[in-house]
């Protein structure tokens, strides 16, 4: 990966490292990743997933032909084969298509991911830099709340949740994030703080830049990196935690697939059915080991001085 | 010497480990055929619970769990043969109704002693009637409600229960009846909640001889720890989460068992049961119909099926706020002709069940299905007959109903019970294709229970009864049975219903061929007003550890001869 | 040291008291009737007796009212009693938390006495074949989901090759904590539940190993001739240590939270399972307690972390 490339072979690479030192963070990073294999491919694998998720509905219509939920119990717990593309995967207990499910379900999966890190992110970076610029009560609240978040277990909390309510994607999505902002607030507060003593900083403060001109010029765009990358690797923990949830029944509801929910009678079907079983693990697997892969490559790409933040620990709530 | 030694040693070794290994039955299998047909003492049942019992007291209990565990303990002075579901003596030996039906004796059977050596009297039936009466919590009610001064002593105008007579030193128990009761004798042996309760220790916490109705027997300690026991078992300890554990009762009136332990294990669901049986950690249990195919291809285990004593159907409540039509006739049995029983049966059940059309199951001498329709799957007909009933198909697919709205409700189920799921997920593309809309919730048992009570804010819903096996559908179909807690929960009303179930249960024709007519009459009308879509009965699939000897499980009964159960090693 | 833990306890106070705010607020959050589910099966009681019940547990007074007589009774460990089981919930809670304890304990040992010698190997082997096996061994296990890691491992080991038991603490009949039987039903939770944390913490570890082997006080002490291994297991490792007992943050919460669904699985009468049960039969109170100890089992260990941080790097001294 990018960090051996540098550190083996400095000699060579050196007359190309002082010739970018002028040429800006992104196109940097962009020439690092361009030798990490492996990040790539799993860019690769992820673009793909997206892509076939994202034109399920034309899928399912017109190569599949056969809907997500469309029955046909008869024909329950085929084997996969290759006789029909609807049948690549097999069928599960209903006779429905195990192969298009999937595929809805990454769908589902990726929405809410994506979505909840989004949710994440503004609340984490509007929480974090306002209470790292201002300090004071607003700073003392925002950090209880957020000690306060991390000491409840989020499947515990989401359990109270799941008491009150069925959540759709949407309002699900959300209170995902609404609960996964903590680690951002934390690094977007910790980098704040040593942001605005320096001195560009300063000098926007003495010349009577509001507050907000402050934050959104000079410290938001320096943070922003940092936050992607972080925002990545929640989407990951945010697919495993719904998951997680929709096995347990709490969270998307069947008909609509979510790789969770297919799971959930699943211990049933290990002997009529193993390919049930271990689709949709797999599928979560993949996609949450591309999302670190990604994550970890976009972060070594941009500074791999950073290499001991943001990918541990407390942010991968299962 | 030394390679003696050696030799001597590894087989001390050998032998040592062999018998600590963990095995299931509590006992270490020993090489070499004992070849006796001798029944052989020791060892451990272990029967598999999805929860634990809430409570270890029959009057308040209405959850599976916990009558798996009061039913080890307090017996009934009649039980339901195992096969054939007649009524057959158990603590009482003679029972006999007058001939005009208004008065039932039991003669109790001689020398009958509790676990802890107080003698069982009538007293004992008493008291638990009386409890019934005065429970706030307990469902049971109806089964006592005519006997002579029940109205009075239950609101304590009374201090005892004017009909009830015990004599000849607590052996006989006479019961007078207002009207005739003709169930009588299946029914009130367990003087109501099918147990009865060791009245010597029970005083202690609640006195039945009095007239405050405030106190009652719903909240004491002893409803979580047993005091004494008539059945087979004594109740050891409870561990929460863990399991219940029974040892053998050596003053059991049938003979003490030869299986020195019982234990009900809790499991966090049916499919862990159905693993546990699998490897061995459960002696015995049934398994659902979409296991049945890997759990008889086990080594270890033999198998047995027969036809349960009940059936699982579609509740469509003819209150619903939200729901009028299922008020109207026509679209309840459009319901039943737009759902595919049959594809049910065989791909949900497996084959391994019943259809049924009708309330009284196959397993009743009252069953008889001629001249019942048998709605088979029809898509077109069930259009028509809604369209029949006034509604008009939208653009989107969706039928409106005379009042304009979308035909639209919510079919409910618990989780947990898989074949329910899956009806529930085929019935809502079924429900599709003739144009209504279902809304599929899973809740867990309680919650739906709770939900389901009779009401008008839920729609329809899939559950199962169990049925003794006496049939008195009274409770179920009877028009005044739509109280909270009761069990009319479909808004069923129906005055030639009413009447016939009157018939059945009062007489004055109490005999089985005028019971039976009366009961086809009640059939007749369920099968043609469909306040249920009547779906299936299932069968038992049991199985035990081949070990395990004279097991010999039917409709009525798995355990009617627990204490002659041994295992052979 | 005595000062910094006192200290860190009553820092821990108003964090405690921001979750029993949360919890208290969610949980009367429910549309449903705290009465109704309360009664459950009783059917006799008149609407005048149900206001008066109503009154009674001061459900008619202000919500800030109900909080603070809610934080009186929680302070006397008395959460009331469960709806469903009728039973002091504090004495159901109490009867779970040690055998989830169990697996925690369990896990963040077997956790660091895979995790640090594998976290060790991949530095000292950088480059090589181990070293790549180990770092893609640590991204794939930490991206599985464990409660599908779980399933497969009780279906595959425990149902079909029998190599494992298929749950519950010990055999039916056997009763004891510290004995092989128990040590054999706990290989199966600890395995599934440490998989996330035996993964991360060789990235982790590899790195600070590397940073740290190239200092000058390793190459002085290489120098002055130690023996290879003194000088790793000695220098290398204690200050390779610190980020990995920051990591203790993620796996706390990792076990304490993923408990509940591995309890799920494997059977396992632990808090975890029992807070799911009581949250599928709408069993409030008995949520709330779960909810309540759980986050008091973190905020303990997340006290605990800190202080072993103090102890592992004598640059944090008592601040």
């Amino acid at each position: 990966m990018a960090t051996d490339a540098t550190t083996v072979a400095p000699a060579a690479a050196q007359p190309a490292e002082i010739r970018r030192a002028t040429a800006g963070l992104w196109s940097d990073a962009l020439w690092r990743l361009r030798r990490d294999p492996t990040t790539i491919a799993a860019l690769v694998v992820l673009v793909t997933m997206v892509t076939l998720a994202l034109g399920a509905d034309v899928l399912a219509d017109n190569f599949f032909k056969w809907s997500f939920s469309k029955q046909d119990i008869l024909s329950s717990y085929e084997k996969p084969s290759l006789s029909e593309p609807a049948m690549w995967l097999g069928s599960d207990q209903l006779g429905r298509s195990q192969v298009v499910r999937l595929l809805y379900g990454a769908r589902v999966s990726l929405f809410i991911g994506t979505f909840g890190a989004a949710t994440s992110m503004l609340i984490g970076i509007v929480l974090g830099v306002t209470a790292g610029y201002f300090r004071g009560w607003w700073d003392d609240l925002v950090v209880w709340l957020v000690t306060t978040l991390n000491s409840i277990p989020t499947l515990f909390l989401l359990l109270i949740v799941g008491l009150l309510f069925r959540l759709a994607p949407l309002p699900l999505a959300i209170f995902l994030g609404a609960l996964g902002w903590l680690g951002i607030a934390n690094l977007a507060r910790g980098q704040t703080i040593s942001l605005r003593e320096r001195e560009y900083v300063l000098a926007a403060r003495t010349i009577g830049a509001t507050p907000f001109r402050v934050m959104s010029r000079h410290i938001f765009p320096n943070i922003l990196p940092l936050m992607i990358i972080l925002a990545m690797t929640d989407v990951g923990g945010l697919i495993l935690t719904e998951s997680a949830l929709s096995y347990l029944g709490f969270g998307i509801q069947p008909p609509v697939p979510s790789w969770g929910n297919m799971l959930t009678g699943a211990t049933q079907f290990l002997s009529k059915g193993p390919w049930l079983v271990y689709a949709p693990g797999v599928m979560i697997w993949i996609t949450v080991l591309c999302l670190y892969l990604v994550g970890d490559g976009l972060r070594d790409a941009l500074d791999p001085r950073l290499r001991g933040v943001g990918g541990t620990g407390g942010n991968r709530k299962k | 010497m030394r390679r003696l030694t050696a030799v001597l040693g590894t087989v001390l070794l050998v032998a040592v480990s062999c018998s600590q290994a963990p095995t299931s039955t509590g006992t270490s299998p020993t090489p070499g055929p004992s070849a006796s047909d001798q029944p052989q003492m020791g060892g451990r049942i272990v029967f598999g619970a999805t929860g634990d019992p809430k409570t270890m007291q029959p009057v308040i209990a209405t959850d599976t769990q916990s009558s798996e565990i009061w039913n080890k303990l307090y017996l009934s002075l009649t039980r339901a043969n195992y096969k054939t579901g007649e009524t057959e003596p158990n603590l009482a030996e003679k029972f006999a109704l007058s001939s005009d039906g208004l008065t039932l004796t039991y003669t109790l059977r001689d020398n009958l002693v509790w676990s802890d050596g107080t003698p069982f009297t009538g007293e004992d039936w008493k008291y638990t009637a009386e409890a019934v009466a005065r429970s706030a919590k307990t469902v049971r009610k109806s089964t006592l409600q005519d006997i002579v001064g029940w109205a009075d002593y239950r609101d304590g105008k009374t201090d005892s229960l004017a009909g009830v007579t015990i004599g000849n030193n607590g052996k006989t128990i006479e019961i007078k009846f207002a009207k005739v009761f003709c169930p009588a004798t299946a029914a009130l042996g367990g003087a109501g909640a099918g147990g009865i309760l060791p009245s010597v220790h029970f005083k202690k916490v609640w006195d039945n001889k009095t007239t405050d109705t405030k106190t009652n027997i719903d909240d004491n300690p002893l409803n979580m720890n047993p005091p004494a026991s008539m059945g087979p078992w004594i109740f050891k300890e409870f561990k929460p989460g863990v399991q219940v554990t029974f040892v053998k009762n050596d003053k059991y009136f049938r003979g003490a068992p030869f299986v020195d332990e019982l234990v009900v294990k809790t499991y966090a669901d049916a499919t862990a049961v159905k693993n546990a049986l699998v490897t061995g950690e459960v002696t015995y249990g049934s398994v659902e119909a979409k296991d049945n195919d890997e759990v008889s291809k086990s080594d270890a285990l033999k198998g047995v099926r027969y036809k349960s004593s009940g059936y699982t159907y579609i509740g469509w409540n003819a209150k619903a706020a939200k729901a009028p039509w299922l008020a109207n006739r026509d679209v309840r049995q459009a319901l039943w002709y737009g759902i595919n029983v049959n594809a049910i049966m065989q791909k949900i059940l497996f084959g391994l069940g019943t259809q049924v059309y009708a309330h009284n199951p196959p397993t009743s001498w009252a069953y008889d299905p001629s001249g019942l329709t048998q709605y088979a799957n029809d898509v077109a007909k069930a259009k028509s007959l809604l369209e029949k009933a006034g509604a008009k198909m939208g653009t989107d697919g969706v039928y409106r109903w005379t009042d304009g709205q979308p035909m639209r409700m919510r079919i409910e189920t618990n989780q947990g019970n898989n074949a329910r799921e899956t009806i529930l997920q085929f019935a809502q593309e079924q429900y599709k294709a003739i144009g209504i809309q279902i809304d599929p919730l899973l809740e867990s048992f309680n919650a739906l229970l709770d939900r389901t009570d009779p009401g008008t804010d839920y729609e329809g819903f899939i559950l199962g009864w169990s049925l003794g096996a006496d049939p008195d559908p009274y409770s179920i179909w009877h028009s005044s049975q739509q109280g909270k807690g009761q069990f009319n929960n479909v808004g069923y009303s129906s005055p030639a219903v009413d009447q016939a179930l009157l018939d059945n249960r009062n007489g004055p024709d109490c005999s089985q061929a005028g019971r039976k007519a009366a009961l086809k009459k009640v059939d007749q009308n369920l099968n043609q007003d469909a306040p249920y879509t009547f779906l299936y009965a299932a069968d038992v699939n049991f199985y035990a550890n081949k070990q395990l000897q004279n097991v010999d499980p039917n409709t009525y009964s798995t355990t009617w001869n627990v204490e002659k159960w041994w295992f052979k090693k | 040291m005595g000062r910094f833990i006192a200290r860190r306890l009553v820092q821990a106070i108003p964090t405690l008291f921001g979750v029993l705010v949360l919890t208290f607020l969610l949980t009367r959050l429910s549309p449903a009737d705290p009465v109704q589910l309360m009664l459950g099966g009783q059917y006799d009681i008149t609407p005048e007796d149900r206001e008066r019940l109503r009154d009674s547990l001061g459900l008619n007074d202000p919500l800030p009212l109900q909080f603070v007589s809610w934080l009186w009774h929680v302070i006397q460990f008395d959460f009331g009693n469960s709806f469903y089981y009728h039973r002091p919930v504090i004495q159901m809670i109490g009867e779970r938390i040690p055998n989830s304890l169990q697996i925690s304990i369990s896990a963040l040992l077997i956790t660091v006495a895979v995790g640090v010698p594998l976290g060790v190997l991949a530095a000292l082997r950088r480059g090589g074949i181990v070293d790549h096996a180990i770092r893609i061994f640590s991204v794939s296990g930490h991206a599985i989901p464990t409660f599908w890691f779980g399933l497969i491992f009780v279906l595959v080991l425990g149902v079909q090759l029998r190599w494992f038991p298929i749950g519950s603490m010990n055999v039916v009949g056997t009763d004891c904590t510290f004995c092989w039987d128990r040590f054999w039903h706990l290989i199966g939770p600890v395995a599934v539940i440490s998989i996330g944390g035996i993964a991360n913490l060789p990235r982790i570890l590899r790195t600070e190993v590397l940073e740290v082997i190239s200092q000058d006080y390793v190459r002085t002490a290489r120098s002055k001739g130690l023996r290879e291994n003194a000088v790793i297991w000695a220098h290398v490792l204690r200050n390779a240590l610190i980020p990995v007992v920051t990591l203790f943050g993620g796996l706390l919460t990792i076990f304490v939270g993923g408990s509940l669904v591995i309890e799920q699985v494997f059977n396992w009468p632990g808090l975890g399972r029992l807070t799911f049960e009581a949250a599928v039969n709408k069993d409030y109170p008995l949520v709330q307690a779960g909810v309540v100890f759980s986050s008091l089992l973190l905020i303990l260990s997340y006290i605990v972390r800190d202080i072993s941080y103090a102890i592992v790097d004598p640059r944090i001294k008592v601040r």
